[in-house]
């Protein structure tokens, strides 16, 4: 049987980036400053390009709103740098690396950008990501009921971790209002849950290690920017499936 | 609005003070620290909170997550689970959720395999970038071993982590998502956190001392927490209010003023419906670093005045970083149980700073404690615990 997670879930706006062929390999994330910009993290300024995107066509005030961030892996790119350094011969971690390391790294950066003294989050579930933020998200809009945005993303995993094989970094965010918007009835929808089948409740299945943790956020936005009904699966293993449905 | 009240119904802690709930509660309250010169090298000095307990290896059937950090989180939901199996028998396993928090996750072990892969040897076989660094992992392996079928994710903000693990549990119990929720935090001791903090100058030499005017920096410990907590229960402790703010003011550094702390005690207070007079027990954040101690305190005088007893155990645990919120929150709802507030360790009568700081262990039937946390990236939570009508 089917269970409605939390509140009916009303999309003002999508942003989206990934890299493209021959060239933007470099998102740009104009919401920080230059200075900011300067020291950010591939992923912040993934996120800061997102966030923006979505904040410029929403119209949500950013002072605002609340911020809910997931990641998989997080700042594995900082991360890498305080190692190298670590194991290195003088041990001299930078302090500006490690308080960029953390996983709300970009939470605080952002916040901080925008001056948003509001809720902010950043959480992990593997490759349940996408997933888990959306669930997030409509318990957020169902118990608080301010203006949202969403932002979710990976970036490329380090090949020294992850030797063989590697996958393109992505993010997506999904600005989200308390209410209905007016002579848009295809930006709302609802989180449901289902049981698994019986052949998906031994355990979860180890994500595919070619593939993006949060690879669904490209079919994701396309199929939310299309605007047809329907049901788009966010579940990538695990005892229950999530998803989106849409009439 | 004014939410149902979430219950709390079990938990369990380990951390420098013990290896399980009896032992920790015991030498909070007799006022013994469990930070210790560390038992590794270092190249500076300092004292941690290192685990009372050994870790025992993962069942085979999860080997494949094995971790520090997943070792003591499956230790601490093993021990909890005859409650969490209540808990699915009553709810059902779909209807009970996971919620847990960390800030490093299996950082230990990646330090160990980078370290290794810099001098040539190659990445171990049972590593995965995913089940053994990544955050969520725990969550998932704790999913298997305990049978629950309900959302399950970490949430990671640093310091205040274990804290927005609880308050996202109250949310999901609020909307009717899940009955009950399996929330917490874990950490374990690393060399990146350790030489992080020591790169920005805050890591102290001596043993903490939160809200001491000689205080010169943290501790860093290692633990976890967990709690279980139901929509309904027979339970005489409850969490009433949840309160989170951003201080969008610096990624380390706290807002001076406090005004980001004040605002989330403030939230926490008016979701509950309690006034500040009313709370008998504020666990601080209170890390011991001059800056934040003195813009948390400035927040605690303007919300409370010199009324309830303020008390930082961080002196005692060490900064349990991911799990610091989560633990504290139990030494609250303990506090609660057992009508006993802890005294701040290292703090005499010279020491002020504008509110009621605790300096002997009190005998004192409270109703309502409060739990701060906060966090890099400028990430304050406070959770109100009361007393409820049985």
């Amino acid at each position: 049987m089917k269970q409605i997670i939390g509140a009916r879930l009303h999309l003002a706006a999508i942003g989206f980036w990934q890299p493209t062929e021959g060239g933007n390999t470099a998102p740009e994330g104009n919401l920080l400053g230059t200075r900011a910009r300067g020291r950010a993290s591939h992923l912040t300024l993934m996120f800061a390009e997102v966030l923006g995107q979505a904040l410029a066509e929403s119209q949500i005030n950013p002072e605002e709103m609340a911020l809910i961030f997931g990641s998989a892996l997080g700042e594995m790119e900082r991360l890498i740098q305080l190692l190298t350094t670590l194991h290195g011969p003088t041990h001299d971690i930078s302090p500006l690396r490690f308080q960029t390391s953390v996983h709300n790294a970009s939470a605080g950066q952002l916040s901080i950008a925008l001056k948003n003294p509001n809720f902010s989050s950043s959480l992990a579930a593997g490759c349940n990501t996408v997933a888990m933020g959306f669930v997030e998200a409509a318990v957020w809009m169902q118990t608080r009921q301010t203006p949202l945005v969403l932002v979710l993303g990976d970036e490329a995993p380090p090949p020294e971790l992850h030797p063989g094989s590697t996958y393109a970094p992505l993010a997506a965010a999904f600005a989200f209002l308390p209410e209905a918007i007016p002579d848009q009835p295809s930006a709302t929808f609802q989180i449901v849950i289902t049981p698994a089948d019986s052949a998906n409740t031994e355990l979860p299945k180890i994500p595919n290690n070619l593939s993006n943790p949060c690879h669904l956020l490209e079919p994701l936005v396309s199929w939310l920017r299309a605007g047809t009904a329907g049901h788009f699966e966010l579940s990538l293993g695990g005892p229950t499936q999530y998803g989106i449905e849409r009439r | 609005m004014h939410p149902a009240p979430v219950y709390c119904t079990d938990y369990r802690l380990c951390n420098a003070l013990g290896a399980d709930r009896e032992q920790v509660l015991n030498r909070l309250a007799s006022g013994q620290t469990g930070l210790l010169a560390p038992s590794f090298a270092l190249p500076f000095g300092t004292y941690v909170g290192e685990l009372a307990a050994e870790l025992g290896p993962l069942p085979l059937p999860f080997a494949r997550y094995d971790s520090r950090l997943a070792r003591l989180g499956y230790a601490l939901a093993t021990d909890l689970q005859s409650s969490i199996d209540a808990a699915i028998q009553r709810w059902g396993k779909r209807r009970v959720a996971l919620i847990l928090a960390t800030s490093t996750g299996g950082l230990l072990e990646t330090e160990s395999v980078h370290q290794g892969l810099a001098v040539g040897l190659p990445l171990p076989s049972g590593y995965g970038l995913l089940r053994t660094h990544g955050l969520g992992a725990t969550a998932e392996l704790l999913q298997q071993v305990l049978g629950t079928d309900g959302p399950a994710f970490v949430i990671s903000t640093a310091c205040s982590s274990s804290a927005k693990a609880l308050a996202s549990a109250q949310r999901l119990i609020q909307s009717g998502v899940a009955d009950a929720v399996i929330a917490g935090g874990l950490d374990t001791l690393c060399q990146t956190t350790l030489f992080g903090f020591q790169a920005l100058g805050i890591l102290s030499a001596e043993r903490c001392r939160p809200f001491a005017r000689a205080r010169n920096g943290i501790n860093i410990g290692e633990g976890g927490a967990l709690l279980l907590l139901e929509r309904e229960a027979d339970a005489e402790i409850a969490l009433l209010g949840c309160g989170e703010s951003s201080d969008a003011y610096h990624l380390s550094a706290p807002d001076p003023e406090g005004y980001g702390a004040e605002r989330a005690m403030r939230q926490a207070l008016e979701q509950a419906q309690v006034s500040p007079s009313e709370v008998g027990y504020v666990n601080a954040h209170g890390t011991g670093t001059p800056q934040n101690d003195a813009a948390e305190a400035l927040a605690l005088a303007r919300v409370f005045g010199t009324g309830p007893s303020i008390v930082s155990t961080k002196s005692y645990t060490g900064h349990l970083l991911g799990a610091a919120g989560a633990t504290e929150a139990i030494f609250c709802i303990a506090a609660l149980e057992q009508g006993q507030i802890p005294t701040n360790w290292g703090v005499d009568s010279e020491d002020a700073l504008g509110i009621r700081l605790g300096r002997e262990t009190l005998k004192s039937e409270i109703r309502y404690a409060l739990s701060n946390s906060f966090a890099f990236g400028g990430s304050n939570v406070s959770l109100l615990f009361g007393k409820v009508a049985p």
